[in-house]
């Protein structure tokens, strides 16, 4: 079964639909990414995925438990099974670290001496033992998130949403915070999802990826096809239809081993194809190392040079076709 | 300086202390709750009660909006029915609370509504109920502007403390010489009302003065005076007017 299913989810702002028939599902120990331009409605389904906001309409199974409809003081216990970590860290300024993180252990209620012993095994986790007696004010960004991890961790959550962690930290702390995101999954099991705008973060952290914009997702899968795509939706040009009209180029795409291209691969393929390319691109394959996928257009294309090309390079696909003028 | 003044201020001292720390005890424990309450039910508050809220927020308002002065006389039946007296320091207690207790709970307001939602946010999402989002978050963390607001509050009591010195002013003094001038100068009459401004600036200076030389003494020469409240006949105002030179006199020639 899965940890978080969700299902047809509708959110909107005074008519303005802020989220449009979003539905996944994660499952026990997954890292998901969802990623999406400022606006394209990644707030509002984190905060409806932490039950801070309620959808009109939808359901959001977090261990079989309907968040959307559950009443309020349900919806209370049932966040304790969320780990929640923000942008900008949100830890009571009035609070020592150790209290931050003993925060959640204290609202679920928690003895005193065990609520100590848990907060010393978190500090430890995230590496900030010698801290516990400091204020926010005196750490760090990238310490202060690893607080704000350490207290999203507190209370055994079974889900770990992540609202750009990352977002406003320096490269070198976002790398660590990553690595200990990454850590707390290995080591814990614990499921994670995290939202950002960064396609770097999603490269590292995340197993799957939904690519949301203006409220609806446009894409969904493992971080290297969203990459290729994105890629390649930036490379093409934009009068491509995907049926081939009279006189169209086709714009191809193959995949050669990297050692191909010491020779002149593109004449041979010329001569061989009774076709005529021109190179629009290169880039490094999603299929792995040492090869390269080049973007080429092609003129005169039939069954039979596909076939010879397919025979000669790792795999060719056409991807769309362009009017004969461009 | 004379022994009657040091005992003056002594008294006056100890008095002002009293009124002041009580009606802003008094003005923290009614104030805050009900800081707590507008945000609470505000329209993006925890627990939205829009009507509430603007029910409450109007009372708030037209508390704080009706000058001290005016709530004093106007509370002198309500005084009479918590204390008993309309006078002296006890019952100065009652009007200087209930003027206090919007003023303090508007900037507590304030200062809660500072508090980062983020905060809030959090303490939400790890299953905190609105209790403990209260309890957690917008007290501790907006506890330096309370602290700062309840400060602000007890100087504004003191000030407000020395009111009931003008309002015996007021009654006695700038009442009848404006009925004596419109009476004996009817053809002045249009300057009545630049001249009850003058008097009443002067003789606020006056009070104020005074009330800072010996405290709250003012007051309580003005309440025991006024046994009757603000519906002493005009006429017996006029008499009692003549104590009042004679008074000062006394003062003076004892200070200077």
């Amino acid at each position: 079964m899965n940890l978080l299913e969700v299902e047809r989810l509708n959110r909107a702002f005074g008519g303005q639909a802020a989220l449009h028939d979003i539905s996944f599902n994660v499952g026990k120990g997954q890292r998901l990414g969802i990623i999406g331009r400022s606006g394209a409605g990644k707030s509002t389904l984190l905060r409806c995925l932490s039950g801070l906001d309620r959808p009109q309409s939808g359901r959001i199974l977090l261990e079989g438990e309907d968040m959307a409809t559950l009443p309020e003081a349900r919806l209370v216990v049932l966040r304790r099974r969320i780990g929640l970590v923000f942008q900008h860290f949100n830890l009571l300024t009035s609070r020592t670290v150790a209290a931050n993180v003993a925060l959640p252990l204290e609202i679920a209620g928690m003895p005193k001496v065990l609520r100590s012993k848990r907060v010393a095994e978190l500090l430890e986790l995230v590496g900030l033992a010698d801290h516990a007696g400091k204020y926010p004010a005196m750490l760090s960004g990238g310490q202060k998130q690893r607080i704000g991890i350490a207290r999203a961790l507190a209370a055994h959550p079974a889900l770990l949403l992540c609202d750009e962690a990352t977002s406003a930290l320096d490269p070198e702390t976002t790398e660590s915070i990553l690595a200990l995101l990454a850590d707390i999954n290995q080591v814990l099991g614990l499921t994670i999802v995290f939202i950002t705008h960064e396609m770097d973060v999603v490269r590292r952290l995340a197993q799957q990826v939904l690519v949301l914009e203006k409220g609806r997702i446009v894409a969904r899968g493992t971080p290297a096809d969203i990459l290729d795509a994105n890629q390649m939706a930036a490379i093409l040009p934009p009068n491509l239809s995907q049926t081939p009209q009279d006189g169209s180029h086709a714009i191809v795409r193959l995949t050669v081993g990297i050692q191909a291209l010491c020779a002149p691969l593109l004449h041979s393929l010329e001569q061989q194809c009774q076709a005529r390319f021109a190179l629009l691109h290169t880039l490094p394959s999603p299929e792995g190392d040492g090869q390269v996928d080049l973007v080429v257009q092609a003129d005169g294309l039939s069954v039979s040079t596909m076939n010879a090309l397919q025979a000669h390079a790792c795999a060719a696909e056409v991807i769309g076709y362009v009017p004969a003028h461009s | 300086m004379s022994r009657l003044i040091l005992d003056l201020l002594w008294r006056a001292t100890a008095e002002t202390l009293e009124m002041v720390l009580t009606s802003g005890l008094l003005a923290v424990a009614g104030g805050l709750p009900l800081a707590v309450l507008l945000v609470l039910t505000s329209p993006a508050g925890l627990y939205p009660l829009p009507l509430l809220s603007r029910i409450l927020g109007g009372i708030v308002d037209a508390v704080r909006a009706v000058p001290f002065i005016i709530l004093l006389v106007l509370l002198i039946p309500f005084t009479r029915m918590v204390v008993g007296t309309a006078l002296g320091t006890t019952a100065a207690i009652v009007p200087l609370s209930i003027a206090a207790i919007p003023y303090f709970a508007r900037i507590a307001e304030v200062s809660l509504r500072e508090v980062d939602a983020g905060l809030v946010d959090a303490v939400r999402a790890m299953g905190g109920t609105r209790w403990m989002v209260v309890r957690y978050v917008l007290l501790p963390e907006s506890l330096p502007g309370l602290i700062s607001g309840f400060t602000v509050t007890l100087v504004t009591l003191v000030g407000a403390s020395a009111m009931r010195g003008p309002l015996v002013l007021v009654g006695w003094v700038i009442w009848p010489s404006v009925m004596a001038t419109s009476v004996l100068t009817p053809r002045l009459c249009w300057a009545w009302w630049p001249c009850w401004l003058c008097w009443s600036c002067c003789c606020r200076g006056l009070a104020i003065s005074f009330h800072s030389i010996c405290g709250t003494h003012t007051l309580n020469i003005g309440c025991r005076k006024q046994k009757q409240g603000f519906y002493i006949p005009k006429v017996f105002l006029l008499f009692r007017v003549m104590f009042y030179p004679r008074l000062y006199s006394t003062l003076e020639g004892r200070v200077f």
